[in-house]
């Protein structure tokens, strides 16, 4: 392995940068669909009478859900090409904090931006440690959420 | 997940009721279908092998996910999630249960509002923990 750094100045470049917007309207296919990979059976995502009792208009968004939207907008090397010769991502984990419930039928649009790049040392040689924030806006221009997530990526493939 | 939690009902070291998942293939493919990550070391026993991986690997996300449903579950419909942090430390594979657990740690009152903050993480069948995290929930 060289000595020279594995975090290029077009790499760095992107720090800071917003690396793509992307807008999604939540449906109940979308909520179905995390309740069968996750079998959540909370009825406050499901069953419009108790989420009515419960002071909801109708049911609600299981927050879990913003994490399978964690993916949406490519692979790290799409919206970070300057990363394109990188082996692929491994998650390290994350933080979500929330601000308000999610409704179906709501557009969100997450603003996903390269907070910080970090070089590591692996079990196989370097890493670069990408922390990627993205801010989650509903249609009424709301903030409804924050993630912050911690992808690794091997220097060599 | 019906029954309401209520702030003064919480004690410091109080048991968050578990919650235990069957992984299998199949769930992994539904969590490809609904997270858009179609990487098949997560549903292709083949490629998983070929990767070096013992097995299929259970996806990152659909464990925070899952420690994201082991409170919603706890805090009842009146319950606000209000932050949750998780770390990706080891590796699940698929048929194996994973169990989420918890602990509250701290409760207080900030801006007028119930606060309970739990420890909580990931277990598989040996008991080693693969996902630490923490929650803060809004109680009434």
């Amino acid at each position: 392995m060289s000595e020279e750094n594995v975090i290029t100045a077009d790499m760095e470049k992107q720090i800071g940068n917003t690396l793509n917007i992307q807008i999604t309207q939540i449906d109940r296919r979308a909520v179905d669909q995390y309740i069968a990979a996750t079998n959540d059976s909370n009825p406050l995502w499901q069953d419009e009478d108790f989420a009515i009792k419960a002071g909801y208009g109708g049911v609600l968004v299981p927050p879990g859900l913003l994490v399978t939207m964690q993916m949406e907008g490519g692979s790290p090397s799409d919206y970070m090409p300057a990363q394109a010769h990188l082996a692929g991502a491994i998650d390290g984990g994350g933080e979500w904090v929330f601000y308000r419930s999610i409704r179906i039928g709501d557009t969100i649009t997450a603003v996903r931006k390269l907070n910080d790049m970090t070089e590591k040392k692996g079990k196989v040689g370097p890493m670069i440690l990408n922390t990627i924030e993205v801010t989650y806006y509903n249609q009424r221009s709301e903030i409804v959420a924050k993630s912050c997530w911690r992808t690794f990526r091997h220097s060599t493939e | 997940m019906n029954i309401q939690v209520a702030y003064e009902d919480v004690k410091v070291d109080m048991e968050i009721p578990p919650l235990t998942l069957e992984t299998s293939t199949r769930l992994s493919v539904r969590w490809a279908a609904a997270s858009g990550d179609d990487d098949p070391i997560h549903y292709d026993q083949n490629y998983a092998k070929g990767q070096k991986l013992p097995n299929i690997i259970i996806n990152g996300r659909l464990k925070i996910a899952l420690l994201s449903q082991l409170i919603t579950n706890w805090m009842g419909p009146q319950g606000f999630l209000k932050k949750l942090e998780a770390s990706l430390r080891g590796m699940d594979i698929v048929n194996d249960p994973i169990t989420c657990k918890g602990l509250v740690k701290r409760k207080y009152v900030e801006n007028a509002r119930h606060l309970v903050e739990i420890e909580m993480w990931i277990e598989n069948k040996e008991g080693k923990v693969t996902a630490p995290g923490s929650a803060i929930v809004i109680l009434p």
